[in-house]
């Protein structure tokens, strides 16, 4: 759970309650177990008005048969990146997600789907999903692949979309991984035409002692984007100017400067992003390059409790436009676990 | 009379010259570049120019409220919900009103000291402020609006231009006395020669979007930032809007005002293209002749060229907007006097993109072609005979090459 | 700036995948001797690390584990071994396990942490002497 204080330049402060987050579990034997995952976000939720989100991000049954392979279908979350499957505040420095980690890896992630998962050998473990995909007139160039989600809600399944994930867990304190995220998303135009969508994602994380660094690059791919662009444009009235490639990554390096004090810890990190959801157009198009963006984070945490995260950054945030200004932000948020 | 016939065929044969000069050079020059959809922005942009549209458009679509200024009286809450067919920069069916009254010896008289003739249809919440037309108007009139497509390409059209083709007193005795509309532009000071709106009473695209701004909007701007509506008292006004003046701020991100936005984006809209792939090419070919061969073309002037400039996309440019951009009395007045316009007048309208538009004439009062054609009178007179004289087939021809634009 | 930023990031993942060790951990935790091995086992979201402890019947294994952050479990299934793993900062668990028949003994994380805890499981194979 996480509400936040968040305060862009030129605009007034806003503070939200973000997430209200339940977690319900239930094991039915050793073999079966069911996982579900609740969440209020923005903290009101009003009929048809565009308030806060009460979704179910995941509900699904787990079959597990053996350290090798298990199997699980329901609603999950997609393996892709580092936070998707890893979002609990106290667990990741900065009180907003990375700016990849919205446009590219549309975190929070679920779909509907059903796959394999397991470890083998001495850390290698995979994930395997055939999942509903995203929906393609959703896509915008300022947000990328991120309003195409369909969450599991009457979601179109003419076409499934695979996604798979490699990782790396052998050696303590280091998880690297790799995933991959493919779907034909182009289900919604009449007449039909494909979209396909190409994700491929690596990241590294690594903690030894006090120290955390983190790594994440990403690429997409959307095939198809003038065919795209026009039906969009004929349906809503503007060309969304959707890119063929965007791309994006961090690195960030923490250190918790106070560690195993009586009132807590305390940590100081420092990130560097940058996500670009106009890389590469298709011949005809311009980019607009004022989503050609980077940003230097710094803030800190300060733990209470393990479970506890008080957070605050900067963020500093440029573009690549001539004309308009990136807004700089500062954030503070307060998230708990239990 | 036959030196009038013998004009007039010379003017035929100067025409069908022109026709097909100007199409071998436009067919030239088109098949090099990729046809615009309506509504996209000229090719050939750079990425700044590419942002500055996208802005623009932004800002043409966005619906304003009554806390950013909209109203106290206005005629719709966004530029785009007026001007958005076929696309956004379009027209629709939407008129705005304007009344007036006529003196004892029927000349215009306004109903406002200011010489304001125009009464909002809608006011924001609780309706103090709707402007309501007096007892003693005599003259209404309406107007659609006007598509905004290839606006730039007309704005960067010489004054000179245009005012080589104005013939005030018919000294060519072909029925036809156009006239340049002089106005002042109120964004530069400078005195030019008017082009844009139903009465050409504007020469640059930033003075027309930031009337438009407050006069259909209700947000005044650094050009105009005064409210305007006729019989509500400054008092009353500022009760109704307390919004200081001047409303339109700028984006503190982008530093730009609104009126900088609508600027850059009617500016950098392609204008529409010929229809592309028509089956009946012959007919359109012969239509056009036939166009020539009436007469139309000594108004509705098939191309004019832009002048020399610094950016590529407006350097000396044809502009085929079948318009000479002067006023002309032909019968369809409204009856309304502005700017340099007189009550019976009304600019030539481009007929690019006639093919997307609908109604016609200035009111929307035409809901054909053919019964737009058959309303010219006046100086149009002459070419309106040339069209009743024609065979059904020329005629036929005619509007096919008409819907062809 | 941004190429050199690029060129940073894929050569942090490649070097990290690079640098891991097939081997594993089984190396890192003592020897097996007849002394009593102490497997250090790392509880965080959402991995045990090692995830997979080799050992013989009859060996006592005393198992060490510490929480890098939340309260996790430690449940070895088929025995009665089931303990909390404190949070970060509040200490480590010991527990002791002593198989007596060969076979694969599954462990996994008993305490709810998160959305991956389904994950969080391991494998303890005991081999025959």
């Amino acid at each position: 759970m996480e509400f936040h204080y968040n305060k862009p330049e030129f605009v007034d402060g806003e503070l939200d309650f973000h997430r209200f987050v339940l977690l319900v579990t239930h094991r039915y034997s050793d073999r079966i177990r069911f996982v579900g995952e609740l969440e209020v976000a923005h903290a009101f939720v009003e009929g048809l008005e565009e308030a806060g989100e009460l979704e179910l991000e995941q509900a699904y049954l787990d079959f597990l048969f053996s350290r090798g392979l298990n199997i699980r279908a329901g609603l999950m979350l997609m393996p892709v990146g580092i936070i998707n499957e890893r979002h609990e505040p106290p667990v990741f420095y900065g009180v907003e997600r990375p700016l990849v980690d919205t446009a590219l890896i549309p975190t929070t992630w679920f779909e509907i789907g059903v796959g394999v998962h397991g470890e083998v050998g001495r850390g290698w473990r995979y994930r395997a999903f055939l999942t509903a995909p995203l929906d393609a007139e959703r896509f915008t160039a300022e947000d990328g692949l991120r309003d195409g989600r369909q969450k599991g809600s009457r979601t179109n399944a003419g076409r499934l979309a695979a996604t798979a994930r490699l990782e790396y867990v052998g050696t303590p304190g280091l998880t690297t991984g790799v995933s991959v995220w493919t779907g034909r998303s182009g289900f919604q135009f009449r007449p039909r035409f494909d979209v396909p969508v190409h994700l491929i994602e690596a990241d590294a994380r690594y903690s030894f002692d006090r120290l955390e660094l983190r790594a994440e690059a990403v690429q997409v791919s959307v095939g198809n984007t003038p065919d795209l662009n026009d039906a969009v444009g004929r349906t809503i009235g503007i060309d969304p100017n959707v890119a063929k490639t965007m791309r994006g990554g961090y690195l960030e390096a923490g250190y918790r400067v106070v560690s195993g004090a009586r009132f807590g810890d305390i940590g100081a990190f420092v990130r560097y992003e940058s996500v670009d959801t106009q890389h590469r157009m298709a011949d005809g198009y311009l980019p607009l390059r004022e989503f050609d963006r980077t940003a230097w984070v710094v803030g800190a945490t300060y733990w209470p409790d393990a479970d506890i995260a008080l957070k605050f950054d900067y963020t500093m945030l440029r573009n690549r436009s001539v004309s308009i200004v990136a807004p700089n932000s500062f954030n503070l948020g307060l998230g708990w676990w239990f | 009379m036959r030196q009038m016939v013998a004009i007039h065929r010379f003017r035929v044969a100067v025409g069908v010259c022109a026709l097909i000069f100007t199409t071998a050079l436009f067919t030239s020059i088109t098949a090099t570049q990729r046809v615009a959809p309506p509504g996209d922005p000229l090719p050939g942009l750079t990425v700044a120019e590419f942002e500055a549209f996208r802005l623009g458009l932004d800002d043409f679509l966005e619906v304003e409220s009554a806390e950013e200024g909209l109203g106290p009286a206005f005629n719709g809450p966004s530029c785009a919900a007026c001007h958005n067919v076929p696309a956004i920069g379009g027209m629709s069916p939407i008129a705005e009103v304007r009344a007036a009254k006529r003196g004892p010896a029927g000349e215009f008289v306004a109903l406002d000291s200011s010489g304001e003739t125009l009464f909002h249809l809608f006011s924001i919440p609780n309706h103090g402020c709707q402007p309501v037309i007096p007892d003693d108007a005599t003259v209404i009139a309406r107007r659609i609006p006007i598509p905004l497509f290839g606006a730039g390409l007309v704005e960067a059209i010489p004054d000179e231009t245009i005012l080589a083709l104005e013939d005030p007193f018919d000294r060519n005795r072909d029925g036809v006395s156009g006239r340049a509309a002089i106005v002042r532009d109120l964004g530069t000071g400078a005195t030019r020669v008017g082009r844009f709106g139903w009465k050409a009473q504007h020469a640059t695209l930033l003075t027309f979007g930031a009337d438009a701004y407050r006069n259909e909007m209700g947000i005044t701007n650094e050009i105009f930032p005064l409210e305007l509506a006729i019989g509500i008292s400054s008092a009353q006004m500022r009760r109704c809007d307390p919004i200081p003046d001047p409303e339109d701020r700028r984006d503190p991100r982008t530093r730009l005002r609104g009126i900088d936005n609508f600027e850059s984006f009617m500016r950098l809209l392609a204008p529409v293209a010929k229809l592309a792939g028509s089956t009946n090419i012959a007919d359109v070919a012969a239509g056009e002749v036939a166009f020539h061969a009436a007469g139309c073309a000594v108004c509705h002037v098939p191309v004019l060229m832009t002048g020399p400039s610094v950016n590529p996309l407006f350097d000396r440019k044809l502009v085929p907007l079948f318009s000479d951009l002067l006023l002309h009395d032909v019968g369809t007045g409204d009856g309304i006097v502005q700017a340099s316009a007189q009550a019976g007048e009304i600019r030539t309208p481009a007929l690019w993109g006639l093919r997307l538009r609908r109604p016609f004439l200035h009111d929307g009062s035409a809901a054909t072609i053919d019964e737009a054609v058959r309303r010219h009178a006046g100086e149009a007179l002459l070419a309106r005979r040339g069209v009743e004289r024609m065979t059904p087939q020329a005629y036929r021809q005619l509007l096919a090459f008409l819907k062809s634009l | 700036m941004r190429r050199s930023f690029w060129l940073v990031c894929v050569s942090v993942v490649v070097s990290a995948l690079g640098t891991a060790p097939p081997g594993g951990l089984a190396a890192q935790q003592g020897t097996e001797s007849k002394a009593e091995p102490v497997v250090r086992i790392r509880a965080e979201r959402f991995t045990f690390t090692p995830s997979e402890v080799r050992t013989t019947v009859g060996t006592r294994l005393d198992i060490e584990l510490k929480s890098d952050d939340t309260v996790h479990g430690f449940r070895i299934i088929g025995t009665d071994v089931n303990v909390e793993v404190p949070k970060r900062g509040k200490g480590s668990v010991r527990v002791v396990f002593t198989p007596t028949t060969p076979g694969r003994y599954t462990f996994e994380c008993s305490h709810t942490c998160g959305a991956g805890h389904s994950f969080m499981r391991g494998v303890i194979i005991v081999e025959a002497k």
